[in-house]
């Protein structure tokens, strides 16, 4: 399987069910038929075509959250999970999903962490869709941007300012976040003074204790090497106390860098020509 | 008493001169110089005012000296005839009833003499000049009109027993769409405007031409005004709507214009009967549309009709601001709206208005699906209202989500899942629940509407 790092959204093509199909209705409008009223005709929508619309909705909502909802990423299961070293790790995490129901499970602060390659945004993509089938909203961004929309709050520029409310709207709303690349000072940069960790921590507290909402942290990094990557003290032993004192710190191990050759380059680099 | 009589309006005119002159308190708003139709009754009545302005008594000496000042035609023999005569208040009504008659018959006959002219000239006849005088005659005859307007219980009573035995059989002033017969209390009754307003684009005209096709159907007579859209673009979508066919099937060429050509035949057909009128006059009057609505009634024998002027704001008495002095536009539109009230009852009709909308209500900031709620217009909106809002009956609003998302979202993949759905709220009814949508699916190929049903009332799913 390709690591996709996009999987752009694309609607599904709308089926007509047996109730709609082969009845009269508004031209080019499959899904829609005519029933008598009166001395005239109304207009119904089917059900299926109901269900269509706010399925591709809801796609369409992760879609905006970062989430991926392309025809590879709808396929993906959790045999689709490459390796063993972690497999206890992914049916815990699948279990997390499925009892997500339960308020408690919700307020849940998760910490994956593992080398480049171990699949982690792939598999916490996968529980995100999940998620939103579930009918959770789901929202997944990089510690970077989050970094850069709350440590710079003020912009002259008002499309900026927008962009920033509509941002962290939809992290308010979000019942889960996936904070990837979290904690890499190679990804995101961190000021030599640490000024941006208070404000990082405050996001934190505001979601994990005053909110009661939970955070899933995808990182290259364990916990106890934040400080190491530039953050102060204060924030590691925050994201500690939420995570690896609660057990729910978990490393993952399956490196998968075996990728198919694409099309045009097979004979070239595989030497069969 | 034959009010006609030469004779008896010179009294009037004495009676009056002797009561302002006897009382020098009273003052009579309905009575001006213009009232007097004897040049001489007209400088003595500008010679007791000026009297009273000076303060000066009025007797037959000041009376004689000051009126011919103004005409010195008037000799003493006529100032002491006046002086003569015995009158008191209750005579007033009277002579005021004649003089009011007098200038009705002055006034009309100026008008009757400037359309002769008109007609004996040789340049081309000015139809709209002619109209306006003509209305300028109705008019006339409307305030001079005597008629007994006060009825007693006993009357009133009765005449509303035969209203309700009409409703008893269901089928009164019915639009035939169900979800204005079902909310709009008084339906399509005779007597009351009611406005239709919404932005451009948003489907006014379309859902106007949908509501006269069901009254065609049901033989509801009607009559289309339509000073904004020209006659073949209003057949246009008249024939694509009735027949789902696509508007661009209207444009072909050729022998695929053979099918199209016979759907006009058969249409002609069918609705030849139909007590129908479309009028595409793009300077209307308020007088012409009266006109047209009392020859409709002549030529199908119907003394109730629907009609529907698209765009109201078309009315030449809505847009006309030339020698108008200061009166301004929002004045102007209140004038305009009471006269089309007028004859809305006059003649019998409901009359359908349909307005713009305020350009505000489209200036709205939208960056999301959810901002396009702010668009959905409320009665402030209407163009220029208060006047149109205030004195219409009912107002209905006209909102399509889609047709703003196209315009103001096109690159937005969420766009394509709004059905494209023609909402009708109702923003104002004096006798009735406000706040009531109606769905209208829409189909903008065709220029189809049907009403959208939520649930299938006939258990199909």
């Amino acid at each position: 399987m390709s690591n996709e790092t996009s999987d752009k959204y694309t609607p599904f093509k709308f089926i007509q069910c047996d109730v709609c199909r082969g009845k009269k209705g508004p031209l080019n409008q499959p899904g829609f038929y005519y029933v008598p009223k009166g001395n005239s005709q109304s207009v119904i929508e089917c059900e299926c075509h109901k269900r269509w619309v706010e399925s591709n909705k809801i796609l369409l909502d992760a879609a905006r959250n970062g989430i991926w909802v392309g025809s590879t990423a709808q396929k993906y299961t959790l045999q689709s999970y490459i390796g063993t070293r972690s497999k206890k790790v992914i049916v815990g995490l699948s279990k997390y999903v499925e009892a997500y129901d339960d308020s408690n499970t919700r307020e849940i602060v998760l910490y994956l962490y593992g080398a480049p390659g171990t699949q982690k945004t792939t598999f916490v993509q996968f529980m995100g869709l999940s998620l939103i089938r579930k009918g959770y909203k789901v929202f997944y961004t990089s510690l970077k941007v989050l970094s850069d929309y709350i440590v710079n709050p003020f912009s002259s520029d008002k499309d900026k300012d927008e962009d920033r409310k509509q941002y962290l709207s939809r992290i308010e709303k979000s019942d889960c976040l996936i904070l990837d690349d979290a904690f890499d000072k190679n990804i995101s940069p961190v000021y030599s003074t640490g000024s941006q960790s208070p404000y990082i921590e405050g996001f934190l507290r505001e979601r994990i204790e005053n909110q009661k909402k939970g955070i899933l942290f995808v990182s290259r990094n364990p916990p106890n090497e934040i400080r190491k990557q530039g953050y102060s003290d204060s924030l590691q032993t925050f994201v500690e106390r939420y995570t690896t004192k609660r057990h729910t710190l978990f490393e993952m191990k399956d490196v998968y860098d075996t990728f198919d050759i694409p099309d045009m380059f097979k004979g070239i680099v595989d030497g069969k020509d | 008493m034959e009010r006609t009589n030469e004779a008896y309006v010179l009294m009037a005119q004495v009676q009056v001169l002797k009561l302002l002159i006897d009382n020098s308190d009273l003052l009579i708003p309905e009575v001006s110089s213009d009232s007097f139709s004897n040049p001489k009754f007209r400088s003595l009545y500008q010679a007791v005012f000026l009297l009273r302005e000076s303060g000066e008594t009025i007797n037959e000496t000041s009376l004689f000296r000051e009126a011919n000042k103004i005409d010195y035609t008037i000799d003493s023999p006529l100032v002491h005839h006046i002086f003569q005569q015995t009158v008191d208040r209750s005579n007033l009504d009277g002579a005021l009833e004649a003089l009011k008659d007098a200038m009705a018959k002055t006034r009309i006959g100026k008008t009757l003499e400037d359309i002769k002219e008109l007609t004996s000239s040789h340049e081309p006849l000015d139809t709209l000049k002619v109209s306006s005088l003509e209305y300028t005659i109705q008019e006339t005859i409307a305030s001079s009109y005597k008629q007994t307007v006060s009825k007693d219980f006993k009357t009133l009573l009765t005449d509303y027993g035969e209203e309700l035995q009409e409703r008893k059989k269901g089928l009164r002033y019915m639009f035939n769409d169900s979800f204005l017969d079902q909310y709009l209390t008084k339906k399509a009754a005779p007597g009351q405007i009611i406005t239709i307003a919404g932005s451009t684009g948003t489907g006014k005209s379309i859902y106007g031409l949908y509501l006269m096709s069901g009254l065609v159907n049901t033989d509801i007579p009607c009559m289309y005004f339509s000073p904004e859209m020209d006659e073949m673009s209003t057949m246009d979508r008249w024939m694509a709507m009735r027949h789902e066919i696509p508007i661009e099937n209207w444009y072909s060429h050729g022998h695929e214009m053979d099918a199209m050509i016979k759907l006009v035949e058969m249409e002609k057909k069918d609705l030849q009967a139909k007590a129908f009128r479309f009028i595409d006059e793009p300077d209307i009057t308020l007088g012409m549309i009266q006109h047209h609505i009392r020859e409709f009634k002549m030529a199908y024998g119907v003394d109730y009709l629907i009609v529907f002027v698209d765009l109201i704001t078309q009315v030449r008495e809505f847009i006309d601001t030339k020698g108008k002095g200061n009166t301004n536009l929002a004045t102007l539109i209140e004038q305009g709206v009471n006269k089309l009230n007028v004859i809305a009852k006059k003649e019998n009709v409901c009359i359908i208005a349909f307005a713009q909308m305020n350009r505000e209500a489209d200036s709205a900031k939208v960056r999301s699906i959810e901002d396009l709620q702010q668009l959905r217009p409320t009665r402030n909106n209407i163009k220029n209202s208060g006047a149109i809002a205030e004195r219409s009956r009912t107002v209905l609003s006209v909102f399509r989500e889609r047709y703003y998302a196209d315009q103001l979202l096109p690159n937005d993949p969420e766009v394509q899942f709004i059905p494209d759905v023609i909402e009708i709220q109702v923003l104002k009814q004096n006798m009735g629940k406000v706040g009531s949508i109606g769905k209208y699916n829409f189909n903008g190929p065709t220029f189809t509407l049907h009403e959208l049903i939520e649930n299938n009332e006939e258990g199909n799913d």
